[in-house]
This record gives C-alpha cells, structure tokens and sequence, in this order.
C-alpha cells in the first residue's frame, strides 16, 4: 500500500521517533523522513549511510536604496513587521521575513528584488534496511522551519510507503508536515499532559479532516485517562508500548526495538492495524 | 520637543508600562505646546516582531524622546538609529513622567534587554 503517514504527538518526548523509525523498519522499502528539523534524531536509530545534501534557500526582499522613494507602503503591508523604516530608509530583518512577497507588490517603485537565503539544508541516505532515510536540518539561530519541511516533503516518492517523523506540537510545522499525509498516527502517554495535548492534535486532524489512530506508549496498564478518552472520542487506539526498562535501555543505546522479535511482531501488526484503519476511512469518506 | 510615553491607559493619568512591544499604546506628548494624544500600539496584536512594530509607530510619530521599561534588541538598535533619546520611566503616570524628564530626573537606557522570541512558535508547542 502506498501511504504516507505522519507520525505526531502533541506532546513532546512521547515516542513519535520510537514509533516512526520502528515502524520504518518493518515496512519493505519504506521511505523515512524526519521533519524535526531543529533536532533530526531517526538517523541514530536508522543508520543511513549519507549521501547528497542540498541547501534550503528563502527569499529575502532587497531594497534598491537608488529607486526605493521611502513611501512606506512596503512596511505596511508587512504581516510580520520584517520591513522597518528609520530615516528615510527601509531596513529588511530578515529572521521575521516569512518570503510571502507582499512587500514587492506593494512597491510602487519596482525597488525590491529578492535575494536567496540558506536557513538549512537537506540530506539524504540508505538504512542498511532498505529504508531511505531524508532528513531537515535548520541552521542555528533560524526561526523559521515551515519551508524546510515543505522542500523536504517534495521528496516523497508516491511508488512507496513513506513515513513522516512530525516535530512535537500542533503548530505550523507540524500542519505542513501532515499536508499530504493519507494517515496519523498520535503517539501519547498516559499522564495529564499527554491527554492535554493528544486533545489539541486530534482537535487539529479533525478540522483537517484527517483520519487517525492513537498509539499509547509507556502505557503502565491497559485501562487509563488516555483509554477513557478514545473510548468516548470514538477513536482506534491502534497499539499500546508497554513502559518498561529494557526499552529506555535499547533507545539510550541508539538500538531499535524491533531487534527484538516481539517488538518486531507488534510493530508489524501495527502496520497491518493502519493499513486498516486507512481503508475504513477511505471506504467511509467514498 | 516631542515625547512618547509607553502607557496602559489613554490620557496624562494613566500610568506609564515597562512593556515597550506590548503595551496597549503610547501617549505622545508635545511638551512646548502642551498638547498629547493617544497612539494604539500595533505591537499588541502582532504575531511576532511586537517590539519593532512598535518601534516603527514610535519613529513615524517624530518624537525626540521615548520613555519606558525594557526594550528589546531589535526595538533598541531601531530607536537609537532613528536617533531618538531612551529614558527608563520610574513607574509614574504619563504627566508624572513628563515632569521627571522636563527636570532631568530619568536615567537613560544604554542596553537592550533580552529577546522575546514572540508568539508564533514555529516549532514546539503550537
């Protein structure tokens, strides 16, 4: 089956690279790619032997000092107050520049051309289990991660199964990696934190319209605040990770769980639970 | 000479707020002609980038001086350029802090406080 499946959380630091990279690993010819781009970690658990890199480039307006009539219409337009004018010139701050343009239509003068800016780069590798491992790394110091993602996601090859490794939280990164998923799996916990934020996610998945299924890690017993809530929600709890100590172990030492064949059986037939899940969906929405 | 009052409050009474990227509005006072009126701070309501929205109203009204709390890096590397005179407000109201500065008694801000990396978190967290 030709999936894309996003892998988010809410929460931060619940297993979505646990779950992701396992889940990776069981799936033939599975393509990884970690969107969390301030802190790419699958690499430590895939092992893909890097190849190509290439730089992310944004565009950042440049203003012609001997055209530019200081009018201020720019600086006006300007959503995210990137264009400032002091003494009769405009200053461009570039980390508050989201490259939406604005400024360059609103110039009456033509003085604004753009200029490319690397905020990042992306690489890409072979897991010696036929996972083809992509991930984003935003440069140090650079606020803005959303494009990084977007060029890493036009990486996907819709011939295969691909999994997308979400950075933590339901904010704009975590929507534009979701943007062509077919499938989400929520990763949570069973403590108050994680039922908080497993609310907001599924509150965003469904104004996406997005279906999904939850995945309890470090669940210590089968019925719990997370369980109770699925039950009233009405959503698929597709698997649970038991807390245990021999996990911690195998992750602290960068191993993956499916080395073990109980692991390796589980997350396979998570993979079965999504494909699943996927068709109920899709014959529901038809 | 001209006078911005970072404030919570639209008149001589309301008291002056150490916010500067945040706060409701500032008071621009005109102390040769003894008028003043009432600026709204577009900063409030911005995503990010609060202190030099706020920054930018402050140099577009023309004023030689800005009384306030804390600035940031952008705002205070902005406010200098356009050459306008920094003084740490002592927490009165507008027409109180007026007073201080026409008698000398505000100390200047000479450094920019720490950076706010604003309310758009593009990471974590939403």
């Amino acid at each position: 089956m030709k999936m894309r499946i996003a892998i988010l959380s809410g929460k931060g630091g619940t297993g979505k690279t646990t779950v992701a990279v396992n889940l990776a690993a069981v799936i033939p010819f599975c393509q990884y790619f970690d969107c969390d781009v301030e802190e790419p970690n699958g690499h430590i658990f895939l092992k893909p032997i890097m190849g190509s890199d290439e730089p992310v480039l944004v565009d950042i307006p440049q203003i012609n000092p001997a055209t530019c009539s200081a009018c201020g219409s720019c600086v006006e337009h300007c959503q995210f107050n990137a264009l400032v004018q002091v003494n009769n010139t405009v200053r461009v701050l570039d980390k508050l520049c989201h490259s939406c343009g604005a400024c360059a239509i609103a110039c009456q003068q033509e003085a604004i051309t753009f200029t490319g800016k690397v905020i990042g780069r992306l690489s890409k590798g072979l897991s010696p289990l036929t996972v083809e491992y992509y991930q984003g790394l935003l440069a140090l110091g650079e606020p803005i991660a959303v494009p990084i993602i977007k060029e890493l996601l036009r990486k996907v090859k819709r011939e295969r199964p691909a999994i997308i490794d979400c950075p933590p939280g339901i904010g704009c990164t975590v929507v534009k990696a979701i943007e062509h998923a077919d499938f989400c799996v929520l990763v949570t916990e069973p403590t108050a934190f994680g039922l908080h934020d497993l609310q907001l996610a599924v509150q965003m998945l469904q104004a996406k319209a997005l279906p999904f299924g939850v995945v309890i890690n470090k669940a210590d017993s089968d019925y719990c605040q997370i369980t109770k809530y699925c039950h009233q929600q009405n959503l698929p709890i597709l698997a649970r990770v038991y807390l245990g100590k021999a996990i911690a172990q195998s992750y602290a030492q960068g191993k993956l769980l499916i080395e073990d064949h109980d692991f390796k059986r589980d997350f396979k037939s998570l993979w079965r639970r999504i494909r699943e899940e996927a068709t109920y969906a899709q014959i529901g929405s038809n | 000479m001209k006078v911005a009052v970072s404030c919570n409050g639209a008149d001589l009474q309301a008291p002056m707020t150490p916010h500067f990227g945040r706060c409701p509005g500032f008071m621009i006072v005109d102390t040769g002609a003894k008028t003043s009126e009432f600026v709204g701070n577009r900063g409030l309501t911005s995503a990010g980038g609060a202190g030099i929205a706020a920054a930018q109203q402050v140099i577009k009204q023309g004023v030689e001086a800005l009384i306030t709390g804390r600035l940031g890096p952008n705002a205070f590397e902005l406010l200098q350029e356009a050459n306008i005179a920094l003084y740490q407000g002592q927490g009165g109201s507008v027409g109180e802090e007026i007073e201080h500065l026409l008698h000398g008694r505000l100390l200047p801000i000479t450094s920019h406080g720490e950076a706010h990396p604003g309310r758009q978190r593009h990471g974590q967290n939403g």
